[in-house]
Order: structure tokens, then C-alpha cells, then sequence
């Protein structure tokens, strides 16, 4: 046991004493890409599809064809304002943005196209604390999150999906459909040509509070 | 060592050893594994680190040229302990809890990272170094991830497999010493049993079902022991047989000796009549050529036991027109008819043996008051059968089975008076054993006595009938 002991010691004194260079690991691979690009609906379905699905995330740097920090920051903010929600943005504004790639099991070692990665933008200004995940190749806002306090948006967020569903490079199918829980309103709007669907949860003044929540996903059926 | 020992150690060695070794390739696979994880929760934890500083930067671009002033406070944005450095190495922040042993401070954007595994007073770190650019400025981050809790683990399972190693041997302990007793009790019989032979009880044998390495050992030694058991059992007999040769020989000799000490004494102490003295010569003679006799055949038997014989191809015709001359005389005197009758046939033989084996059944057929003696040799199916038969007075049944025995005599005194020493029929016993013959003694003891002796017949390439 003794011998044992000394073994693993030794062991033990290498393993933590390790040091020097490693690469970074990329889920994606590098592409170049075209500026505009715009993805088909099967190719977006297939990364709701996969971001569903998910396991866990890696975040990492960007690779060729994907757009920097800056621009995924720059694509939230113009995305806030094209929904007519960027609040009343205030001087102290705190902006986070990390690369992200879901991950479907640990210690798999797949290569996916670049467009499978999203920037998760949190812009927090003033009366408005935003999360969004704009895709990284490109700038389209999938998948958003907002609370606003102070100043609220309009009560009835009429047509939001529809806009949000554009925004997105998707094209709509037919009429939203929409219920109502007293200040909790959820709508839901089919997309044309795939099996996804865009959903909308707009809670409004919960109890008398001066709070506002919208979440806006594309989901897969 | 006993077997017994040995085989319980080598149990326990080997079973310690690889219980051990298994045990060691499992912790360190683990070990290795849990570093490798921890250093994957490293590299993101920079990750997201390098994130948060580039968000800054980009926020607020001259934040670490203002003098670092608001650089205390960033330590609540990042989520692990860090450093920031200047692209020239200036401290901005740190709030690590160890440095490293050198920076690697390259000014390169590429997919390539720095790290470094470090330890201080009991608590492990992994230590990330990149170089972070945002717009135009450029920085040094380093965070460090605390490894402990995942070290301390591995020292908990390491001292638990301890445990479990000891508790396993001892559980271990009395089972093997139960297989190893099992696998060494047939061993301890066989070795039980040769003690009983050695000390005598030679009729022991061992009781072992199973086909395995024990079972023969048991079945080859119950054959040593039926063997050892039957060469004792014959070299008692030749023993046995020695000893009443040796009894018989002394009390042959002695018997006449006294007598001829005795007429010798008695001739040279005194001075007798003629009469007398013709007497006790004559007494003396006779015992002489008994004795003389006695040691003839003696000899003989003696030569017999002694040399390797030829036997030769012979035609009976031959044979007993030879045996008629020796017997002949011997009938006449006695005042017996010879009667000799030859068929066809060869036998493998030696002459002078035959003659002897002849002459010395005619010579008890006469001494028995034999009127007639028949000396037959016919050839009966792959035999040649020759039988010497008389009509004197026979031998007792109960006789038949020791008359072959050395110095043994149906009636001592009258074979006395004929010279006899009692040592002919085990001479012709000796001689049917060389030629790979079979005898037979048929009397009733009253109306005679027919002694068959049956020789291979000799075929066209016949070998030796002894072989």
C-alpha cells in the first residue's frame, strides 16, 4: 500500500504541476462568409431545433464568417429600437456580450456550421434590462428577453411577433393567436414553411407593479 | 514451506497485488480525468471572464488609461479571481490569490492559451493568461480557478479505496484459507496413506473421485502401492523360502555329520572288531555320498539360478532315444521296466537340462517300488506333453502342493537310506521354470504317480517359448 501511495504522490506531483500552451477548443468551424447573409428557413430550424436540444453551452471566440462583439451588440440595440422597445436608455449602460454554442453531450467532438452560435447580448440601460441571443453569423435576433420598469411599453403589444417574426428573417403564416390570462398575455404565430413557431409572453403590471416582462422565442413543434 | 503455505500466500499476493493494481489504474484514470475537467471549467471560466473584460473595454475603452481608479471595483464583474496587465505589463487589477512563475505575455491573437497548475499552503489553482483586445486597446487577463475542492475529493476517494483494500483482504483472508484447504486435503490424504504404507499397511489405498491432476495422482499411487504391496508380499515369500532353505540345508547337513563325527570318534578312539569297523566305515561312506549328493545338487540349482540358457530346436525322437541310454540302466538296476514312447514333434529345449529333469523323475519313480516306468512324449495340440509315469506306491495328496519345495521328502527316513536330499523336485521344478513349461502331479498316493510336463511345440519359426 505504501508503494501504492507513493505511486499516486508521484502522480498527483505531475498532473499539478502541468503548465504551457493549449489550444482553444472551436465547436464551430470557420467559413467565409458574405455580408447580409441571410439562412434559409430549414437551416434556422435546424439551430432552434439544436439549441433546444441542448446539454450545455461553450462560450468562445469568434471564427471566421461570424460577426465580432461589437456588431452582435450593435445588431441588439438596432433590434430594441426596430421593436419600439429600447425604453428610455439612460447615461450608466451596461453591455455584456459572450459567444455561445450549445453543446447536445459532453465530450463530443462535432463541428458545426458557424450560423449555430449566438452572441448572448445583456444591454442593461436605464428603466430597461435586456438579454437577447442574436445569431453569430447573421445578426438576427432569435430569441429575446426584456424587462422594462419605470416606463412601460404600450399594454397591448399588438403586432410584436409578426414584427419580431420578420426581424428574424422568417416569414409568418396566418394570424397570431393570443391568450389572455389577466396581465399575462401569451400569442403565438405558425412560420411558414418549417415546423417552427414564434411565441410572444407579455406580462404586464403583475399585481399593480411597474414592471413589464416580454420574452419572445422561436421554438420547433 | 508446506504446500499448503505456499499456495495461501501465492493466493494472497496475487490477489493483493492486483486488487492494488486495479485499484491504482482507477484512481489515476479518475485523477487525470478530474484535472482534465477542471482545467475545461478553467478555460471557460476565462471565457466568460475575457467577456466581461472586453464588454468593458468596450463600454469604456480608456477605463484602465484613466489610472485604473474604478479598476478596484471591477472585481465584483468578474466571477473569479483575476488580473488585468497593460500590453507594457502594468499591474491595472489583481486579486489573485497566487502568481505564476512567469508570465507569457504574447501579444498574439491566436487560438492559443496560456496555463499554468499552481499550488499554496494546501490549495490548488489553474492560472489562465490570454492576450484580450477590444477595439483599440489591448490587455493581459489572467483568472484563476480553485482546483481544491476537486484535489481534496480525489484525497477522500484515494483514502476510501485504503479502507476498502484492507477491509476486502481481511474478508479475503478466510476464504482463501478455506479454497486453499480444500485444494491441498486430497494432497494431505495421498501423503496421509504413503505414511501408512511406510509404517507397514501395505493393503491402504485412497478413495478419490475426479479426473483432475489429484485423481490420477491417487489412481497412479493406489497401482505403486498394489505393486509395493505384492513385491513385499513375494520378496517375504523368497525370504520365507531362504530362511527354510538355509533351515533345511543345516539340518541336512547336520543330521548325517553327527553320525559320521560319531562312527569317526568312535574309529579312532577305539580299537574294534572288523566287523565293526566295516560297519562304521560303511556307515560313514554311505553319509559321504549323500552328502556328496547333496552338494550336487545343490550346485546345480545353485548354477541354474544363476546362467542364462539357449534353448535349442529338438525333435523328441532324438531326445528320448538319448534318455533310454541314461534311464536304461538306472530301471535295471532297480529292477523296473522301461517303457518309452516318442510321437512326432520339436521342442526348444536344453538337453542336459531335460536329461536332468528325466533322470530325476525316473530316479524317484524307482525309489518309490516302481515296477513299471513309462516315459511318454506325444504332441498334443500346440504342446508337446512328455509324462514320466510309474506304478509305485505315490504320493499323498495333501503333498502334491509342497513336493517341489527344497529338501522337502514325503518319507524322510527311507529317502534317507537312498542317498535322497529332497532337493530333486525342486530341481526339476527350477528346469520346467527355464524351458517356459508347465508341469502337473497327478497321484493318489497309493497305485502311483504321473508327473506331466507341457513344452511349446516348437513350429516352423517358432521363437523362444520363454519369451
Amino acid at each position: 500500500m505504501a508503494g501504492m501511495d507513493l505511486i499516486l504522490k508521484a502522480r498527483e506531483g505531475q498532473l499539478l504541476a502541468e503548465s504551457g500552451e493549449a489550444a482553444w477548443e472551436q465547436p464551430v468551424v470557420g467559413r467565409q462568409g458574405k455580408e447580409g447573409q441571410i439562412l434559409t428557413t430549414g437551416q434556422v430550424e435546424a439551430v432552434v431545433s439544436y439549441w433546444e436540444r441542448r446539454r450545455a453551452l461553450t462560450i468562445h471566440n469568434p471564427v471566421k464568417g461570424q460577426i465580432s462583439m461589437e456588431e452582435s451588440i450593435k445588431a441588439g440595440n438596432k433590434w430594441l429600437a426596430e421593436m419600439g422597445m429600447d425604453g428610455k436608455r439612460g447615461k450608466e449602460e451596461a453591455v455584456h456580450a459572450m459567444l455561445e454554442t450549445a453543446i447536445l453531450e459532453e465530450g463530443t467532438e462535432e463541428s458545426l456550421e458557424p450560423y449555430y452560435s449566438l452572441w448572448n447580448v445583456q444591454i442593461s440601460s436605464g428603466s430597461m434590462q435586456a438579454v437577447l441571443y442574436v445569431n453569430a453569423v447573421t445578426g438576427q435576433v432569435w430569441d429575446a428577453r426584456i424587462v422594462f420598469t419605470e416606463i412601460l411599453p404600450e399594454k397591448e403589444p399588438y403586432g410584436k411577433l409578426r414584427r419580431f417574426v420578420e426581424l428574424s428573417g422568417l416569414e409568418a403564416s396566418g394570424a397570431e393567436k393570443s391568450w389572455r390570462y389577466g396581465d399575462w398575455m401569451v400569442t403565438r404565430l405558425e412560420i411558414d414553411g418549417s415546423g417552427m413557431y414564434a411565441t410572444m409572453n407579455w406580462l404586464s403590471g403583475f399585481n399593480g407593479a411597474d414592471t413589464a416582462t416580454a420574452d419572445f422565442q422561436l421554438r420547433v413543434e | 514451506m508446506k504446500l499448503f503455505h505456499k499456495i495461501f500466500l501465492c493466493f494472497v499476493v496475487i490477489f493483493g497485488i492486483t486488487f492494488q493494481a486495479a485499484g491504482y489504474l482507477l484512481i489515476n484514470y479518475a485523477y487525470g480525468n478530474a484535472v482534465g475537467q477542471q482545467k475545461k471549467i478553467a478555460f471557460q471560466d476565462f471565457q466568460y471572464n475575457r467577456s466581461i473584460l472586453q464588454s468593458m473595454l468596450y463600454s469604456n475603452p480608456e477605463f484602465f488609461a484613466e489610472g485604473g481608479s474604478g479598476a478596484a471595483g471591477i472585481s465584483r464583474d468578474f466571477t473569479v479571481p483575476a488580473a488585468v496587465y497593460g500590453e507594457d505589463g502594468t499591474d491595472y487589477f489583481s486579486s489573485l490569490a497566487v502568481l505564476p512563475d512567469k508570465y507569457d505575455f504574447k501579444k498574439t491573437e491566436d487560438d492559443r492559451i496560456f496555463f499554468q497548475i499552481l499550488g499554496q499552503e494546501g490549495e490548488n489553482y489553474i492560472l489562465v493568461c490570454d492576450y484580450v483586445r477590444q477595439g483599440g486597446q489591448g490587455v493581459y487577463l489572467v483568472t484563476q480557478t480553485d482546483i481544491s475542492p476537486m484535489l481534496h475529493t480525489q484525497k477522500r476517494m484515494i483514502a476510501y479505496f485504503q479502507k476498502i483494500y484492507i477491509a476486502i483482504l481481511c474478508i479475503s483472508f478466510p476464504i482463501i484459507f478455506l479454497l486453499t484447504k480444500a485444494l491441498t486435503a486430497p494432497i494431505k490424504r495421498v501423503s496421509e496413506a504413503a505414511g501408512r504404507i511406510a509404517r507397514g499397511n501395505y493393503s491402504q489405498r485412497i478413495r478419490m473421485e475426479g479426473k483432475d491432476e489429484i485423481g490420477e495422482l491417487a489412481v497412479g499411487f493406489n497401482q505403486m502401492a498394489r505393486q509395493v504391496e505384492e513385491k513385499v508380499a513375494e520378496l517375504s515369500d523368497m525370504a520365507r523360502q531362504k530362511e527354510d532353505f538355509a533351515a533345511n540345508f543345516a539340518h541336512e547337513l547336520k543330521t548325517p555329520m553327527t553320525s559320521v563325527i560319531g562312527y569317526a570318534d568312535m574309529l579312532y578312539q577305539r580299537d574294534l572288531p572288523r566287523e565293526q569297523v566295516k560297519g562304521a566305515a560303511g556307515y560313514i561312506l554311505e553319509e559321504g555320498m549323500r552328502l556328496e549328493a547333496l552338494s550336487l545338487k545343490l550346485m546345480d540349482l545353485f548354477v541354474m539360478g544363476k546362467q542364462d540358457f539357449v534353448l535349442e530346436r529338438m525333435p523328441i525322437r532324438e531326445m528320448f532315444k538319448n534318455l533310454r541310454q541314461g534311464i536304461g540302466p538306472m530301471c535295471q538296476k532297480h529292477g523296473a521296466a522301461l517303457h518309452i514312447e516318442a510321437g512326432e514333434g520339436s521342442i526348444y529345449a536344453d538337453f542336459d537340462l531335460f536329461k536332468t529333469m528325466a533322470l530325476n523323475l525316473a530316479d524317484n519313480a524307482v525309489k518309490a517300488g516302481s515296477r513299471d516306468l513309462w516315459v511318454i512324449g506325444r504332441q498334443e495340440g500346440e504342446a508337446v506333453k512328455v509324462v514320466i509315469k510309474d506304478n509305485g506306491r505315490g504320493i499323498p495328496p495333501e503333498e502334491l502342493g509342497k513336493i517341489t519345495e527344497a529338501f522337502y521328502r514325503v518319507d524322510k527316513s527311507r529317502s534317507r537310506k537312498q542317498h535322497g536330499a529332497g532337493l530333486g523336485m525342486a530341481l526339476v521344478a527350477r528346469i520346467v521354470e527355464i524351458h517356459g513349461a508347465r508341469m502337473e502331479i497327478e497321484s493318489d498316493g497309493k497305485t502311483g504317480t504321473a508327473v506331466s510336463v507341457a513344452f511349446r511345440l516348437a513350429g516352423g519359426d517358432r521363437e523362444d517359448p520363454r519369451i
